[in-house]
């Protein structure tokens, strides 16, 4: 069995389901789920522009490197793969909540909304939810052993502090619980506490692969 | 019964994946939760350590998300992004067909030169198709096209953009064939050319024997002086060209990296959008949530089968599934290669291109390396890229195949009123029979993917 003693990382779940219960109690679980897709939307439109800095970064490397000037351009590369990091740890858990994840639904797509969900309910419960928390269980000692360390880059010219940015890669792993966590409440209120489908605004069923 | 499960959990592993994968739950979270769920029965058959899950997430690290190649997947995508929303791409259209309209199809022609150069970075298969057919196809209709050889024309010419670099599946692909991104390109340069060469003859063909099928444009059409057509192709054609040579070309070349010239992309495409005045906050905006999302979306599947492909080595699936083989007698190497283009064929129907090269080629590329082509190829080490196009070329075709190929589906959805599904089947038929001579061309004559990649030395 894993053990299920009380690491860090179930002790915030923990917290956070009490917190997710009390907001559920008070403003009800749609307006709760509302409340975390809007944190995530924020996080993610704001790491969005990442994609710029990338871009810029990118563009003095090479200029640099063309140059010949005298500047470690292993920063430069070690940055670029860590904003990439940032850019897509911002946005998976968004992503899950705007449904832009791709599903392969050539055979359930003529199935009823009712049974979508009860998909979408069992496939959390039983497959999602268990990924993410054992990834989530063990990534916990995986940044605190970098952060004790003071982990930085194998490179000696390298960026320092790399326990930052594998900590921006876990928080990313807790976005998508959070993003789960979303879906999650909106569907216990329609199939169990009889909202209706429009209510609950579930975003399931054929995703558009828009790029 | 116990051990037999124990003895083939890899092989019940792949095949009930399959089975949740239908069910329409996201692929990333079924990826993930079936190697989470395996690696748990594996622990209770005392086959699987279930503390070794831990290696996943170093493996998600090291692998993925530190891998500086990867980087220049959301570069790519953000290029694609902004040349689309900046209308650059739609300017590049008009200002190809002024330039053929003097040609038999020229319209077609032009369409499917378009889709050549620009639905390559655009990278996933939906997008560059909705794209031209909403662009192209009410033009080419409103031109008098006979309307299967219109929605040929469109969904070959979108889907074209998923092999001819530098989309992002070849990106993926070369991750997962430990083969070069660059080499990979290369490689799948000429067999993009051959393909979009062999289209044109076609539609050459056909707007010759048949010119009601596809009428000239009439001559009033487009700029009328020199002047202005010049200023047209200045603005329209020219800037893209430079763009892609500068792209490929730094790549080929070896001036950059893959990551570098996809920065090179950004900023110049950037550049466009500035000189036609079409750079604002919304569009720079737009073009990066577009971005983004295509991008996590990529990634978590990748974390997914990270989990699953994890799990299933170590459950010791390579040997399994080679086992398997023999036993259906799928033994020598032609045989291995036919069963896997057959098999990356049919995953083609339901799956998008990033589950199949997540799933299949970690699986089956091991498989395909114990084997030895060297006395077809000339040397064992170009099997991977060779190998790779094969697979791209493969699944370009699937997409486009009736009745189930996911591209007809797109352009069925954006389809003006008055075409029905058989008349987009009937309007594949010739486009995958010119799939299929290329796929086997690529196949018969490996020099077609190799010479590109030998001349550029990227291979040694």
């Amino acid at each position: 069995m894993p053990a299920l003693s009380m690491s860090v990382p179930w002790m915030i779940v923990s917290g956070l389901s009490l917190l997710c219960l009390l907001s559920c109690l008070t403003v009800g679980p749609i307006r709760s789920s509302d409340g975390i897709k809007w944190i995530l939307e924020k996080i993610a439109h704001t790491t969005g522009w990442c994609l710029m800095i990338l871009m810029c970064v990118t563009c003095m490397d090479i200029v640099f490197r063309k140059l010949q000037l005298p500047i470690a351009l292993t920063q430069f590369q070690e940055a670029e793969w860590h904003l990439h990091t940032i850019i897509f740890s911002g946005w998976m858990g968004y992503n899950y909540t705007v449904n832009a994840h791709p599903r392969v639904d050539s055979y359930t797509e003529t199935l009823g909304f009712r049974a979508k969900a009860w998909i979408e309910f069992l496939g959390i419960l039983c497959l999602a939810l268990p990924f993410i928390m054992v990834m989530l269980e063990h990534g916990w000692p995986w940044v605190q052993q970098s952060f004790l360390q003071n982990e930085s880059s194998e490179n000696v010219t390298g960026l320092p502090y790399r326990w930052a940015i594998k900590g921006a890669f876990f928080i990313g792993i807790w976005l998508v619980f959070l993003g789960i966590l979303s879906v999650f409440l909106r569907l216990i209120a329609f199939l169990f506490l009889g909202r209706s489908a429009e209510d609950a605004d579930i975003q399931i069923g054929h995703s558009e692969m828009e790029a | 019964m116990l051990e037999f499960i124990a003895d083939n959990l890899a092989l019940i592993m792949f095949i009930a994946m399959f089975f949740f994968i239908f069910c329409g739950f996201p692929v990333a979270f079924v990826m993930g939760g079936m190697g989470l769920a395996f690696g748990y029965i594996g622990w209770l058959l005392g086959v699987f350590p279930f503390t070794s899950m831990s290696n996943v997430i170093l493996r998600m690290w090291g692998g993925v998300a530190a891998d500086p190649v990867l980087v220049s997947i959301p570069m790519f995508i953000f290029m694609g992004s902004i040349l689309e929303r900046s209308g650059s791409a739609k300017d590049m259209l008009s200002a190809t067909e002024i330039l053929l309209k003097r040609l038999p199809g020229g319209l077609a022609i032009a369409v499917m030169v378009m889709g050549t150069i620009l639905a390559a970075p655009i990278g996933v298969v939906g997008a560059a198709v909705v794209l031209l057919s909403l662009i192209a196809l009410p033009q080419m209709l409103e031109a008098g096209y006979d309307k299967q050889l219109a929605i040929g024309t469109v969904a070959s010419a979108g889907t074209l953009g998923i092999l001819i670099p530098p989309a992002i599946m070849l990106v993926v692909m070369a991750e997962m064939l430990n083969t070069s991104a660059g080499a990979l390109f290369a490689a799948a340069t000429m067999p993009g050319f051959l393909l979009s060469g062999l289209y044109l003859l076609y539609i050459f063909g056909v707007a010759i024997i048949w010119p009601h099928k596809a009428p000239k444009l009439p001559a009033h059409f487009g700029p009328q002086t020199r002047e202005e057509f010049w200023r047209t192709m200045w603005k329209g054609l020219f800037p893209m060209t430079f763009l892609m040579v500068v792209v490929l070309g730094s790549i080929f070349a070896g001036f950059a990296t893959a990551t570098e010239s996809a920065g090179v992309g950004v900023l110049g495409s950037f550049i466009i959008a500035a000189i036609n005045g079409r750079f604002n906050l919304s569009m720079v905006n737009d073009s990066i949530r577009s971005a983004c999302r295509a991008n996590a979306m990529v990634f978590l599947i990748f974390f997914g089968a990270t989990c699953f492909s994890y799990v299933f080595r170590t459950l010791g699936g390579d040997d399994a599934m080679l086992a398997a083989l023999k036993y259906f007698g799928v033994d020598s190497k032609w045989e291995v290669l036919f069963f896997l283009m057959v098999l990356v064929f049919l995953l083609g129907f339901p799956f998008e291109w990033i589950e199949i090269c997540l799933i299949v080629l970690p699986v089956f590329a091991p498989i395909l390396l114990k084997f030895d082509f060297s006395d077809h190829l000339g040397n064992a080490a170009y099997l991977m890229p060779w190998f790779g196009t094969l697979v791209a070329v493969n699944l370009q075709t699937s997409f486009m195949t009736p009745p189930f190929g996911a591209t007809l589906f797109y352009i069925k959805g954006t389809v003006p009123k008055g075409i029905t599904m058989s008349d987009v089947y009937k309007g594949m038929y010739p486009f995958v029979a010119m799939q299929i001579i290329g796929l086997l061309l690529c196949i018969y004559f490996p020099s077609i993917v190799l010479w590109l990649p030998k001349w550029a030395g990227m291979l040694d």
